[in-house]
């Protein structure tokens, strides 16, 4: 980036709608106060030097044998203990709040 | 002074205390300080009273009683407990119970740990000071006007007010060593790979180490030892076997060569420097020698760092969305809704910044200029780091470059503020390297720590260097609030 | 028309990619799962070994470079069937690149990659609700992906038939589309003839039935040329397949186009292959379906079309091959095979276990047999097909003399007095009406206890009718 362009809050918004989130009018407003400092903060990579080296891929690793588990026995209903809605069998994403 | 690990063992092996009334001596410390400390989110009395009769059943048949049978502990809120509440401080799991436990706990469980609780930390291990918790702010036992630091926050504050005889916790830039530098205690962050991550909450996940904070160095080395080694539900832990750390760990450091980081010590808070200057001097004259190292594009370490972590942290958060677990949002139309409600309520700011912040590195059209320059920069550093280890064994310098803040004082700055004090810890974790805070003295009862950086997997060689200058630096500090919960 | 396929095949494991929960179809929701495929917190992926040798075996079979370094990615987005909000695929270092399938009519499909990767649970919708079933969830996909190299439905209706034969000589998966082990994503565009530019393409997202491939081809070849020629813009979107119509339609947008900012996977090292696995699983490979058809050709004789269909059946190619043994006449048995074999079991799914026959040896001694002369021309048919329903022997289901045949004098003789039994027969084949003959021959047939050559019967059965016809005037 050879100029640091300060971000709008259109991106912010759209950068909102990629994390899912939520913001009200005045989240958004101070958020992107925030964003513009901890980005002009991340900008200063740009002033990285360019380098590469050997690539380093790590120690070849031993994959997993292809074998059931015979560990714990994990079932639906364990799995599902933390479901905030479901019915025994499938985790629940009701349409509209009950 | 918190009784340390040894002292406990002793005291059960001489039969004068049962691990059952040395675990109700701690339940009732805890019970008095935690109001007043807040490290502990949740407390697990019963469940420490069972095991410590069960360490009891163990030590009446005789025989050899292990290191940390008996021993009451604490583990922090972003590592899955069975069936105890796990937090990871944050409102969006304020009601999960893992169904399992973290590889590291199972290995504390079978040498016999005893749990008090789950300690206090900032939401989802973002932050340097314990303040961005949903479940309220730890305080610092030697200035309870003052933050603990962070991530592992309660965890040090339990250790030094003797709530804890130690604490797991979790380092991604800091966040073991920065808590126990400013608590006065001993952190250690392992080698990357060297613990398992299995049922650690990941927050970044090339950066994620789960350690220890104890009264000393022999204590670190002992629960290391203890939950180091090879897991085969993480692809990441270390494949090769490597020595216990314990053993050797009085060995002294004649012939140690210690490289003093340059970088980090210009315009230095002059009482740090001091302090760090005077543990080099005893060093050398324990026989160690001591030269200058310098490692390339340091002042690079923090970008690299936020870019980095908080792009993993994005997409290792995009899983709370009130489907499977953890809190959803009672008003709303549409599934989309109920998600993006669910994570502006369940979130708190920061992380909420650092997801925006992950994405935006990520997103196309950005990813070349932030996350792969990042990249590129972080195997520099490595590199740089790789060079400095063929000319000293360990690399000193201060853990935090600032003493303990007054509480809230970080939080009304602006947010890079509290990045900037991750400055001297985070190279660690870029390179994935071990590194031990070691308490130096203090500046007005404030603690300050040192910290030593080793070449992958020397955590022998570094616990080695910490004993040595906890035995010689003669540095004792009382918390203003805690002692030994053990004491008639 | 030009198309590229993106071709989707579950690979046969036993366990999951990323953990080891039994990959089985069926069974209780959420019951084949663990925290692992489940995305809970704090749990972290472990790769399968035979996921990446079976699709080390499919480049291979492909004609594909297999990368010594590959790598896994996250590809973020967010959708209730996919646990952790992102799907561990390849983005950057697949594991195999540049291959080839070669096919009837000469056309070279070039396959750009292939990578492996972890498939999503399901979502069912039950009174507007979602209700997610994890058990898919983690199960291994490889991905194949063409260059836009076809030209035709055809050519790719061969593809993919090509490919499923390979697949399952491979061993590494069953692909039956109809129960999702196969799935297809088809990129189709027009251009003019002639044209070297490339025009904007629609992709169809997800079509799990060849037939329903072609119709959709067809479908949006007719309406792309259509649009083109109306001068109207062809938008570059994805859609879906009506099955109730065999139309297309957009599917409805997606709000953000998705930015999945991929990036690699830090919980998975980098997969290393030495160049010695490589070789080792290459030199184990089975007999490839184009080798087999070759051999076929050239070792049996058999025409390449004959050969094309057997291999299409591993099952009966076996059984073939050993009827081609034992008779020692291979064209025979790829005939009886194509012929008696199919008529019997006249369904895919059955062709495809081939159950129920009796030991080839049955078969290929009646072959024997018959091309020593033993069985006549006119009731080899007939005796296969009794050895096939019977799954007896010929020994235990004939004796020598039926097929002496019926001497020429009583032939004549039964033939002349099924005529005079059956006189209004006889008018109507006089008549013309060639049908007549039926109940003369079967007359015949009844008359010698089905031992006359039916051949016969009906000639001898003419000379008669024309005498009675004479006998008449």
């Amino acid at each position: 980036m050879s100029e640091t362009k300060k971000i709008e809050k259109s991106e912010i918004k759209k950068l909102a709608g990629l994390s899912k989130l939520s913001l009200t009018d005045a989240e958004i407003d101070s958020l992107t106060g925030d964003m513009r400092s901890i980005i002009a903060f991340a900008d200063k990579i740009s002033g990285a030097a360019i380098s590469v080296g050997d690539d380093d891929y790590g120690a070849a690793r031993e994959l997993r044998a292809d074998t059931v588990g015979v560990g714990e026995c994990f079932t639906p209903g364990v799995l599902l203990s933390n479901a905030p809605t479901d019915d025994g069998a499938y985790f629940i994403l009701p349409r509209k709040c009950p | 002074m918190p009784p340390r690990i040894a002292e406990i063992h002793e005291k059960l092996k001489k039969r004068e205390l049962s691990a059952v009334e040395i675990a109700k001596a701690y339940i009732g410390a805890v019970e008095r300080l935690n109001p007043e400390l807040g490290a502990y989110i949740t407390l697990t009395p019963d469940a420490a009273l069972a095991g410590a009769a069960e360490a009891d059943k163990l030590i009446a048949l005789g025989g050899d009683i292990p290191p940390l049978c008996g021993v009451p502990m604490t583990v922090k809120d972003n590592i899955s407990t069975k069936g105890v509440l796990t937090t990871c401080g944050s409102n969006i799991l304020n009601n999960y119970y893992p169904a399992f436990d973290a590889e590291a706990v199972t290995r504390l469980n079978a040498a016999g740990a005893v749990l008090l609780g789950k300690t206090n930390l900032d939401e989802f291990a973002m932050g340097s000071t314990c303040e961005t918790s949903f479940y309220g702010t730890a305080k610092n036992p030697h200035d309870t006007g003052r933050v603990p630091g962070g991530s592992s926050g309660g965890g040090a504050a339990a250790v030094a007010a003797g709530i804890a005889a130690y604490a797991i916790g979790s380092d991604t830039g800091g966040s073991i060593r920065v808590p126990a530098s400013f608590c006065g205690v001993f952190g250690l962050k392992p080698t990357y790979g060297a613990v398992s991550r299995y049922g650690l909450i990941a927050y970044a996940s090339s950066f994620d180490q789960i350690g220890v904070i104890a009264e000393s160095a022999e204590d670190a080395a002992c629960v290391f030892d203890a939950i180091s080694g090879h897991d085969p539900k993480d692809m990441t832990s270390d494949p090769f076997p490597r020595g216990k750390t314990l053993p050797g760990i009085s060995d002294g450091v004649c012939g140690l060569r210690i490289g003093v980081l340059t970088n980090l010590f210009e315009g230095l808070n002059p009482v740090i420097a001091d302090k760090i200057g005077a543990a080099l001097g005893i060093y050398e004259s324990l026989g160690a020698s001591v030269e200058p190292v310098s490692i390339e594009q340091f002042d690079m370490c923090l970008p690299v760092y936020y870019i980095l972590a908080c792009a993993e942290a994005s997409s290792n958060l995009a899983r709370f969305d009130g489907v499977r677990y953890g809190y959803r949002a009672p008003e709303y139309r549409g599934a989309d809704e109920m998600i993006r409600k669910t994570r502006s309520e369940g979130f708190g700011r920061e992380v909420k910044r650092r997801i925006m912040l992950g994405n935006y590195v990520l997103s196309s059209g950005y990813f070349d200029a932030y996350y792969k320059k990042a990249q590129l920069t972080r195997g520099a550093m490595r590199r740089s780091f790789s060079a400095a280890f063929e000319k000293a064994d360990v690399i000193v310098c201060p853990t935090v470059a600032v003493l303990a803040p007054k509480l809230g004082d970080m939080m009304n700055a602006d947010p890079v503020e509290m990045y900037l004090t991750d400055m001297c810890t985070v190279s660690v974790n870029i390179c994935g390297l071990p590194a031990v805070s070691v308490p130096v003295g203090a500046d007005r009862r404030l603690p300050i720590g040192m910290q030593l950086i080793g070449a992958k997997f020397s955590e022998g060689l570094l616990l080695r260097a910490a004993r040595a200058f906890e035995l010689a630096g003669g540095v004792v500090l009382r918390p203003a609030v805690g002692g030994d919960p053990l004491a008639v | 028309m030009v198309i590229g396929l993106e071709t989707h095949v579950e690979l046969s494991t036993r366990t999951k990619i990323f953990c080891s929960c039994p990959t089985d179809f069926g069974g209780e929701p959420n019951s084949h799962c663990c925290p692992v495929c489940v995305g809970l917190p704090g749990t972290l992926p472990v790769l399968n070994a035979v996921v990446v040798e079976y699709a080390v075996k499919a480049g291979l079979a492909l004609g594909c470079r297999i990368s010594e370094v590959s790598k896994m990615d996250r590809k973020n987005y967010v959708y209730p069937d996919l646990p952790k909000a992102y799907q561990i695929s390849q983005f950057d270092m697949p594991l195999c690149l540049s291959g080839l399938v070669e096919l009837s009519d000469g056309a070279a499909i070039r396959i750009n990659r292939i990578h492996i990767e972890e498939d999503a649970g399901k979502l069912v919708h039950q009174n507007g609700d979602y209700y997610i079933d994890y058990n898919r969830g983690g199960v291994p996909l490889i991905e194949i992906v063409t260059e836009p190299d076809f030209r035709s439905a055809e050519q790719v209706r061969e593809y993919l038939e090509k490919l499923r034969l390979i697949m399952r000589a491979l061993g590494v998966s069953d692909c039956k589309m109809q129960e999702g082990s196969m799935r297809c994503d088809v990129n189709i565009s027009v251009r003019r003839v002639g044209d070297e530019r490339l025009g904007t393409r629609a992709e169809i997202k997800n079509m799990n039935s060849i037939a329903f491939i072609m119709k959709a081809l067809e479908y949006e070849r007719s309406r792309q040329v259509e649009a083109a020629r109306a001068g109207e813009p062809i938008a570059q979107e994805t859609r879906r397949y009506i099955e109730s119509t065999g139309e297309t339609e957009p599917m409805r947008g997606k709000e953000d186009s998705d930015d999945y900012r991929y990036f690699n996977e830090p919980d998975i090292p980098y997969i290393l292959l030495t160049k010695e696995y490589i070789e080792e699983l290459r030199a184990g490979l089975p007999e490839l379906p184009d080798a087999k058809l070759a051999r076929y050709v050239s070792e049996y004789g058999l025409a390449a079309k004959d050969a094309a269909i057997i291999i299409r059946y591993p099952g009966l190619s076996a059984y073939f091959e050993e009827m081609a043994r034992i008779s020692g006449a291979a064209v025979r048995s790829a005939n009886a095979v194509i012929t008696s074999i199919f008529r019997r079991i006249p369904d895919e799914d059955g062709r495809e276990r081939a159950e129920g026959l009796p030991p080839a040896g049955y078969l290929a001694e009646a072959i024997k047999l018959a091309d020593g002369g033993g069985i006549p021309a006119a009731s080899y048919k007939g005796v296969l097909d009794r050895i096939l329903e019977t799954g007896r022997p010929f020994g235990e289901l004939y004796s020598p003399e039926d097929f002496a045949g019926i001497p020429a004098d009583k032939l004549a003789r039964i033939a002349a007095e099924a005529v005079a039994a059956n006189a209004s027969a006889a008018d109507g084949v006089l008549a013309g009406r060639e049908k007549a003959i039926k109940s003369l021959v079967g007359a015949v047939m009844r008359a010698t206890g089905g031992k006359a050559d039916p051949e016969l019967a009906v000639a001898e059965l003419r000379k008669q009718i024309e005498i009675y016809g004479g006998r008449k005037e």
